[in-house]
């Protein structure tokens, strides 16, 4: 698993940011860890303060107290040509430039060590191209970044950070806007880079799914403060569940997931098995309906053929639909 | 030869009464109703009253008339005219826009008809001046910051101004409005200099000096003429001369009809760019007068130079053109005052034959020996 | 990779013998074409005097004022188009070159010339000049003043373009209270000249040009970095108040001077980088800021050449063919199918 060793730990850190002689806090009190090879998820629900505590962990943005550690040495005493040796990031600012490419823009992150005119060296090559092998860009290295999808672009900023060779990096929302396979597919590059590479990446999303099952540590930022912990410790004291419940909201610790909080719900028995029966009571339960054996009204679900068919029926009437669209627009509505 | 000796001696009455304004000898010329040089001037006798006609009166203008009725204040308006073309004559108080104005009123020994001027930096002439300073006239600007209400305030008879373009436009318009007579004067527009000259006879009817205005403008003109003559007479070569300065890499050269070119032309010198006629001056670059220039063997009106160094100082390569070289370099900043006056651009209007008595001192000396320029210095 | 090393090489390689065509080209023509024999001999001081004179007094300094006016231009616009990251920018958002024309203003406008100096002295001549230099100096100090104060750089570009606003309306009203021989002055002032610079002030120029040239390319790095954003730049170690304020003098000294020397020049600050980017195809200053300085000498001369076409003495100002020749280029990079205007 790697060496194991805090990389970044903050105590009684407060973030912020000063206007003049204003100061204004975002959170203070915060006491985290985050270790080599670990894949650090930062949660929380909007303008609860990610941008600013990623930004202070990166120098970028001075802490309003408290204390940060990388590598073990204080933040503050780290100089200005030392810090991007130990820490990368990669912000939501979108790139601006079309003509440069993929290959040029990867070869910027080997700007802390490259001389006074920014020519590479063998090593600066060799890094460069690990980069982008690790981050599967090869084929993409001449191409210039306008040219590419955003799922590429997103990739590219990556391989820059690990072109820089920094044990820490850290990423704002490296995953907003991408569709859904890409987003999967920077999770779990991210997640080949802290094992393989031993680094440590900490990143913020609003990607529950992901951070939840993929995540080594989620840090948990609400109004009050940063909770850290493994996905499940979260599940488990409830806290992640209140972070995000709301009326509409609540969350299922069999599923692993938050899922809208149906009000009233109307019963129906459910008659069937297997995959068709599950996602049945999935189409009743959007509208309304929540499976109740005693239930006068019943849904036979049955197969033949290869052919699925729904059988409703009150005790009275009988009417057959041939999906799950039209039986759910056959139904009137559960939860009025 | 002989014939030079009336000449100065007429020149030399004229400049011995220079010092407040032009007296002339005693005998007089009658009353001329016609002229034939001055282009945009016409003064015709209607039933006791002058009527004035000025052509084109502005800058790209044709075919544009304005007239003007001058009726002795004690006369009948002549036929059905509209009282905003009537001026009474002899007018008691009058805002000159220019300094030729000023110029042509002194020479009248009638400056105490100026109520205002425009731009009095530019005034040279010390009873003006002074009159300036004692509050007696007033500035009343000129472009953009022309004082209307000052103007408006002093009730001149008549504004005495000149349009450079269409004036409809231009801060002179809203006046007529307000009920003050603008007279176009056109006389900067004349190319000929007995023409400008003769714009003199307006203001003698103005001031109720016709026979004064008229007599001057007779013996200017034929001294004027004599002197032509004279250079005609002479044989040899005309020399040639180069006019101007150049500025930022541009030279603006005058055609060889304007102004300067005639007279340059009439003292018997050669302006180098005589061949080129055109209403305006024409940008060069300076490389291609330097060329031309090298055929020259005076020049004149090196701009607001008033020593060799400071044309060096502009532009280190005119040290070499051939008039610099051989030390001849004349401009017209004799009589300047400590502002921007230059009394080149004021009297001169009234004495072009003074004026050309200076050229053709400088163009050939062998013709006027031991003459002493009035407008013009040699440039040490 | 290696086709755009070899494509650099021969934009290079083309664009340096362009120039020396151009070059050539800007001495042989003129108020009148003379040879190429005549002017070689002129050059080597074995021509006809007459000739000399001409070719070494008036075309020779007008031809290597076209050279450095045109680098320092096109790289001091490339710096302001990387610092505020606007493919529109110039060297005229800083309020430089408006700074210098006030100075002119102050000098030519009012009755009583800002800067009289003796006429005799060694420093006659360069009276306008100087007003111009101080003129610009002043708002580049202030510009950098602004930059140390002020977090976002956009504050910067803003504060520059209303400086040269302001400044603007100053000569406006310097203008409205001057009579007809100031304003042409003036007016002829603004047209921009390549023409009228004697030696030791090429000598003055050629040092600020260098002098800009140099500070500017030692910061090709920062600069590099700096096209990924300001962000990123801060993590991978640019110090980045001290660069702006580096990059600013720098632009300042290179627009300044040339502003002070030949007035404004318009358009080829904006337009040189993006004719350059088009040639050499990289965004990387290493290649582009000494490409840029090539294609802004190529383009004076080739101004200065047209600007002189209509023979005969007649001639077009500078700044009316720089402004022909680069509208075109910026509309192009607007309305371009590549909607250059929307991102570098």
């Amino acid at each position: 698993m790697g060496t194991n060793e805090i990389i970044a730990e903050t105590s009684d850190l407060a973030i912020g940011y000063r206007n003049r002689d204003r100061v204004f806090r975002v959170l203070e009190g915060l006491s985290l860890k985050a270790r080599h090879g670990e894949l650090v998820a930062l949660i929380g629900r909007n303008g609860t303060g990610k941008s600013t505590l990623l930004r202070t962990l990166t120098g970028l943005i001075p802490p309003l107290g408290g204390r940060i550690m990388l590598e073990g040495n204080p933040l503050n005493s780290i100089s200005l040509s030392q810090l991007p040796r130990i820490v990368s990031f990669v912000s939501t600012e979108p790139v601006a430039i079309h003509n440069i490419k993929v290959r040029d823009v990867v070869s910027l992150g080997r700007f802390p060590y490259t001389n006074w005119i920014g020519t590479l060296s063998q090593t600066d090559e060799e890094a460069v191209q690990s980069a982008m092998e690790a981050t599967g860009l090869t084929g993409l290295a001449g191409r210039s970044i306008d040219s590419i999808s955003d799922g590429e672009r997103q990739r590219t900023l990556i391989a820059r950070s690990l072109a820089q060779d920094t044990g820490l990096l850290v990423m704002d929302e490296p995953t907003a806007f991408l569709d859904l396979p890409s987003r999967y597919g920077i999770v779990s590059l991210l997640r080949k880079l802290t094992r393989e590479k031993d680094k440590c990446v900490i990143y913020s999303t609003h990607d529950l799914d992901t951070a939840i099952n993929e995540a080594d540590r989620i840090w948990l930022m609400t109004g009050d403060g940063v909770t850290e912990g493994a996905p499940e410790d979260l599940m488990l004291t409830g806290r992640l569940a209140r972070a995000f419940e709301s009326p509409l909201l609540s969350f299922s610790i069999n599923d692993g997931t938050f899922s809208f909080v149906r009000s009233r719900q109307t019963g129906i028995a459910l008659e069937g098995k297997g995959k068709a029966a599950k996602l049945t009571a999935r189409a009743l339960a959007r509208c309304g309906y929540t499976t109740d054996p005693q239930a006068l009204l019943t849904v036979k679900v049955s197969e033949s053929a290869g052919e699925t068919e729904w059988t409703v029926t009150d005790g009275v009437n009988v009417r057959r639909y041939g999906s799950l669209y039209d039986l759910v627009t056959g139904l009137p509505s559960g939860d009025h | 030869m002989s014939r030079i000796i009336p000449v100065i001696i007429s020149a030399a009455l004229l400049i011995s009464s220079c010092r407040h304004g032009v007296n002339p000898p005693v005998a007089e010329q009658s009353t001329d109703d016609s002229l034939n040089v001055a282009g945009r001037l016409k003064l015709e006798k209607v039933a006791g009253a002058t009527r004035v006609t000025v052509t084109n009166p502005w800058q790209n203008s044709t075919g544009k008339e304005l007239v003007w009725y001058l009726v002795p204040r004690d006369s009948a308006v002549p036929g059905d005219v509209s009282e905003d073309q009537i001026i009474r004559v002899p007018v008691s108080r009058i805002v000159c826009m220019s300094v030729t104005h000023i110029a042509m009123l002194q020479a009248l020994d009638a400056g105490n008809v100026i109520a205002g001027i425009s731009g009095s930096s530019l005034v040279y002439d010390s009873v003006i001046r002074e009159g300036i300073s004692s509050g007696r006239i007033r500035d009343v600007g000129y472009e953009g910051n022309l004082n209307r209400e000052l103007i408006i305030s002093l009730n001149p008879d008549v504004l005495m101004a000149y349009g450079v373009a269409d004036p409809s436009a231009g801060s002179t318009a809203r006046l007529a409005d307000a009920g003050i007579k603008v007279f176009y004067n056109a006389d900067y527009l004349e190319e000929h200099p007995l023409a400008r000259c003769e714009w003199l006879r307006l203001f003698g009817i103005l001031t109720g000096k016709v026979q004064m205005a008229d007599s001057i403008v007779a013996s200017v003109s034929e001294a004027y003429r004599e002197l032509t003559a004279l250079v005609r007479g002479s044989a040899g070569r005309r020399p040639a001369v180069l006019l101007g300065s150049p500025w930022e890499d541009v030279w603006y050269i005058s055609p060889g009809n304007s102004y300067i070119g005639r007279l340059i032309e009439d003292a018997g010198g050669k302006y180098i760019y005589g061949e080129m006629t055109g209403a305006h001056s024409v940008p060069l670059s300076v490389e291609s007068v330097f060329r031309k220039a090298e055929e020259a063997d005076i020049w004149i009106n090196p701009g607001t130079a008033d020593r060799l160094s400071d044309i060096v100082a502009t532009d280190p390569r005119m040290a070499s053109l051939h008039p610099f070289r051989e030390g001849q370099v004349w401009n017209n900043r004799r009589r300047i005052t400590s502002g921007d006056g230059n009394d080149y651009w004021e009297s001169a209007v009234v004495r072009p034959d003074l004026l050309l008595m200076d050229l053709v001192s400088i163009i050939h000396p062998e013709l006027l020996p031991g003459f002493v320029q009035y407008y013009y210095r040699r440039l040490e | 990779m290696i086709a755009v090393r070899t494509r650099i090489v021969i934009a290079i390689a083309g664009l340096s013998l362009l120039m020396l065509l151009l070059f050539i080209a800007d001495l042989l023509l003129g108020s009148t074409h003379m040879n190429f024999a005549d002017v070689m001999g002129s050059l080597f001081g074995k021509g006809d005097p007459g000739d000399e004179i001409i070719v070494m007094q008036f075309r020779l300094p007008k031809a290597i004022t076209a050279v450095l006016a045109g680098a320092a231009m096109s790289v001091s616009g490339l710096l302001m188009q990387t610092l505020f990251r606007n493919p529109l920018a110039g060297p005229d958002v800083l309020g430089v070159s408006s700074g210098a024309g006030l100075g002119v203003a102050l000098t030519l406008l009012t009755l009583t010339p800002l800067i009289t100096l003796p006429a005799g002295s060694l420093l006659a001549g360069w009276g306008l000049i100087l007003a111009a230099w101080a003129g610009a100096g002043v708002v580049m100090l202030i510009i950098m003043a602004v930059s140390a104060r002020m977090r976002d750089i956009m504050t910067v570009l803003i504060v520059g373009l209303l400086l040269a606003s302001a400044i603007s309306a100053v000569v406006s009203l310097l203008q409205y209270f001057s009579n007809e021989a100031m304003l042409r002055t003036y007016v002829i002032w603004t047209m921009g000249n390549l023409g009228s610079i004697s030696y030791p002030q090429i000598r003055a120029l050629s040092l600020a040009t260098a002098v800009g040239l140099i500070i500017a390319f030692i910061m090709v790095k920062p600069l590099n970095a700096m096209l990924m954003g300001e962000t990123f730049s801060r993590t991978v170690g640019v110090k980045m108040q001290r660069t702006r304020i580096i990059l600013l003098a720098s632009a300042s000294i290179l627009a300044g001077s040339v502003t002070a020397f030949c007035g404004p020049l318009a358009f080829i600050g904006v337009a040189v980088p993006h004719v350059a980017r088009l040639i050499f195809g990289t965004t990387d200053h290493r290649t582009l800021m000494p490409g840029a300085a090539l294609c802004g000498a190529v383009i004076m001369l080739l101004s200065d050449i047209i600007s002189n076409a209509p023979g005969g003495g007649h001639i077009i100002p500078v700044n009316t063919v720089t402004s022909l020749v680069g509208i075109p280029v910026v509309l192009w990079i607007i309305i371009g199918k590549r909607g250059l205007g929307r991102k570098f």
